[in-house]
């Protein structure tokens, strides 16, 4: 029983210390973490279901960006452990799947193992499918490189202006300043004539608030 | 929607609580900005956009690392082989004797500025159009086609070409092999970023121009642009370029 409770604390601890980690800029390692200890076990269970091993890795990859804004929000309260809320992500992941592919002899056969009366449909899940999560990078891939590092460093990393300077090759803050106002400004642009992305953007921030 | 860099730090300074609502208001209708909740909404979904683009890169790295590692099969064990000391000696001589040839070959073929080209040039590629104008996303369309004259063409019929223009037009020049004018097109990117304070296509241009001067064999040339990219960690084309490639340059003569 001592044991038992040892062994519980000390998950716990790992656990927090990788949801601090996931609130950071740089995520590589806790999502390293993520796939070496649940990505198995939740393809395993997708496939349980009738997915196939290539779907189930994209559906895993998904579930850990949700997973990643749940943690980010502090929607995930520990209510559950780690392995069981990216599980039900992805549960409720590939039944949107499911549906939007339309793939009823499949829906009926999960429907009978699993008795889920109802599926979820999060915006969130839409938002990551991988459609979507390629549109979005495309979309800011196109402002080139130093606008992407320019604003990746002020919006993603916080980073002061005087460090990022430090990044750049621009010969004082006002002039950085003013090339980050023309990158928002191209990035606003781009976001505005995509009408797929603006639309998914506000039904998502509708959401999220 | 008017926007200019009072309106920006506006927003920022309004959504990090440095100004309040009123005097962010107040900002925006000097600067010509009626809509202030239209422009909050845009500024908040560009940040979102910035924000999830990170966060995807990093977990599609991860995601893609994870499979490489998963899927490389197991090297079969090798096979012990037992053999005299003497034919074992002379057999890794033999080895190394060939190991040596091969790479004094490699040295001597692959140290023109041809050769570097070969070794250090990526054919660039776009991954979407989005561009403004109907004959800007012509020739950005015929570029990701591979079709080179069309490429050149739609570029002498534009007047006055931005630096996207120049570059999928130089990157066009250099795959059909008129190699100055690639180098002319970069150079015009750097000359306009130099006077301008942009930053667009900086470094694709100074990667593409070294590769010009290496496909020139000019390597005097390219020798010190690559040199300031593999000392740049944050410049794009920084992996690209070894340390390794750059002493074989120094050695061999190319100062």
């Amino acid at each position: 029983m001592a044991t038992n409770f040892s062994t519980h604390k000390m998950t716990n601890i790992i656990d927090n210390n990788l949801l601090i980690r996931l609130k950071g800029s740089n995520i590589n390692e806790p999502v390293q973490e993520l796939y070496k200890n649940y990505f198995e076990s939740v393809v395993y269970y997708l496939k349980g279901q009738g997915c196939n091993e290539e779907d189930g890795a994209d559906i895993f990859q998904e579930s850990i960006l949700v997973f990643i804004e749940q943690v980010q929000q502090d929607k995930f309260r520990g209510d559950s452990s780690i392995k069981t809320y990216i599980t039900g992500i992805a549960r409720n992941l590939y039944m949107n799947e499911l549906r939007s592919k339309g793939r009823r002899a499949n829906r009926e056969e999960f429907y009978a193992k699993d008795n889920f009366s109802e599926v979820e449909e999060s915006v969130q899940h839409r938002m990551y499918s991988n459609e979507n999560s390629k549109k979005l990078m495309q979309l800011f891939e196109e402002i080139g490189d130093p606008c992407k590092k320019i604003l990746s460093g002020y919006y993603f990393e916080n980073m002061p202006m005087k460090k990022l300077l430090l990044l750049t090759n621009y010969d004082n803050e006002q002039v950085l300043r003013n090339k980050k106002a023309k990158c928002m400004k191209h990035l606003k642009d781009l976001i505005t004539t995509s009408k797929e992305i603006t639309e998914l953007f506000k039904t998502y921030l509708t959401y999220a608030q | 929607m008017p926007s200019n860099i009072q309106t920006e730090i506006a927003l920022d300074d309004f959504l990090s609580g440095a100004i309040n609502r009123h005097r962010l208001n107040e900002i925006m209708n000097m600067n010509g900005v009626n809509e202030t909740d239209l422009a909050l909404e845009e500024h908040h979904t560009a940040i979102h956009v910035v924000r999830q683009y990170n966060i995807m890169k990093q977990v599609q790295n991860v995601h893609t690392d994870f499979f490489k590692k998963t899927v490389q099969p197991e090297k079969a064990p090798a096979k012990v082989i037992s053999m005299p000391p003497r034919v074992f000696v002379m057999r890794i001589a033999a080895g190394l004797i060939i190991i040596l040839a091969g790479f004094t070959m490699v040295q001597y073929f692959g140290s023109t500025g041809t050769g570097f080209y070969k070794s250090l040039h990526n054919s660039y590629s776009v991954t979407e159009n989005r561009s403004g104008t109907e004959n800007k996303s012509e020739l950005v369309e015929a570029f990701k086609k591979g079709d080179h004259t069309t490429v050149i063409s739609l570029y002498n019929q534009i007047s006055n070409p931005g630096n996207r223009e120049l570059f999928f037009a130089g990157n066009a020049y250099l795959e059909t092999g008129s190699t100055s004018k690639a180098i002319e097109l970069m150079q015009q990117i750097l000359a306009h970023n130099k006077t301008s304070g942009e930053l667009l296509y900086q470094d694709e241009a100074e990667y593409y121009l070294a590769m010009g001067y290496l496909k020139n064999n000019e390597t005097d040339k390219a020798l010190p642009i690559l040199t300031g990219i593999a000392n740049e960690p944050a410049h794009t084309y920084h992996n690209k370029v070894s340390r390794i490639t750059l002493l074989k340059m120094k050695w061999l003569g190319h100062k």
